[in-house]
């Protein structure tokens, strides 16, 4: 038996990575996990949660993301990256790519955004520093792997590309 | 990060598949191995 989808178009949302070289490639990377997105396949989530020996006992593996777990793939909208995100986690070193990915497969909607058990970027944004063009310039040469539009924008901060963004995307 | 509560689940399967599927990896295929590219790339991402 099988069930009819409740959409057919991707879920549109939007993330921070950090530009992670391997092998003289840029790869985005997770701000908060030791993954790298895939190259022309998609990200598809898993729990680990089950992994963790204080929760051996509570949680059973499972796929994700579930509904009570805190597990999937995360996005949110550009305004909740730009008033709640931005402002304390970002990493002081390295690069962060700012980008719009797609979410479909099983997903959770939340307050502020998505947990999604399968995600691909959309388009990615590559801030420019005044002084680093030319690093910028080579990763966002490098990112073009991935299949997806890649645009560097002037901007020193991932703060202040979100802005300049802001205008183009109604910060949706 | 923090997203909040969940609100509601549902499925997506898309008509169009949202992974680009290139013929080739011209950046990243032919580049590997190739010294050139690393005189070309900057000190430090």
């Amino acid at each position: 038996m099988s069930f009819a989808p409740d959409y057919i178009e991707p879920r549109l949302a939007w993330r921070i990575w950090k530009a992670e070289e391997r092998e003289g490639f840029v790869y985005l990377g997770s701000l908060f996990h030791q993954s790298l997105w895939p190259v022309q396949e998609p990200l598809v989530a898993q729990c680990n949660g089950w992994r963790a020996p204080w929760r051996r006992r509570r949680s059973q593996r499972h796929s994700a993301p579930k509904w009570s777990c805190q597990c999937g793939i995360y996005a949110s909208s550009l305004r909740h990256l730009d008033r709640h995100y931005l402002r304390t986690r970002i990493p002081r070193e390295g690069i962060t790519i700012l980008g719009r990915v797609s979410l479909w497969g099983e997903v959770v909607e939340c307050e502020w955004g998505w947990r999604a058990s399968h995600a691909y970027p959309e388009r990615l944004f590559v801030p420019q520093p005044p002084r680093d063009a030319a690093l910028a310039e080579w990763i966002a040469k490098s990112l073009e792997g991935y299949g997806v539009p890649v645009e560097i924008v002037e901007a020193t901060s991932s703060r202040a590309l979100i802005a300049e963004l802001g205008a183009s995307y109604a910060l949706a | 990060m923090d997203i909040g509560g969940p609100k509601r689940a549902y499925r997506i399967e898309p008509v169009k598949d949202p992974v680009p599927r290139l013929e080739t990896q011209p950046q990243r295929e032919k580049k590997t191995g190739d010294p050139r590219a690393a005189e070309k790339r900057p000190a430090k991402v």
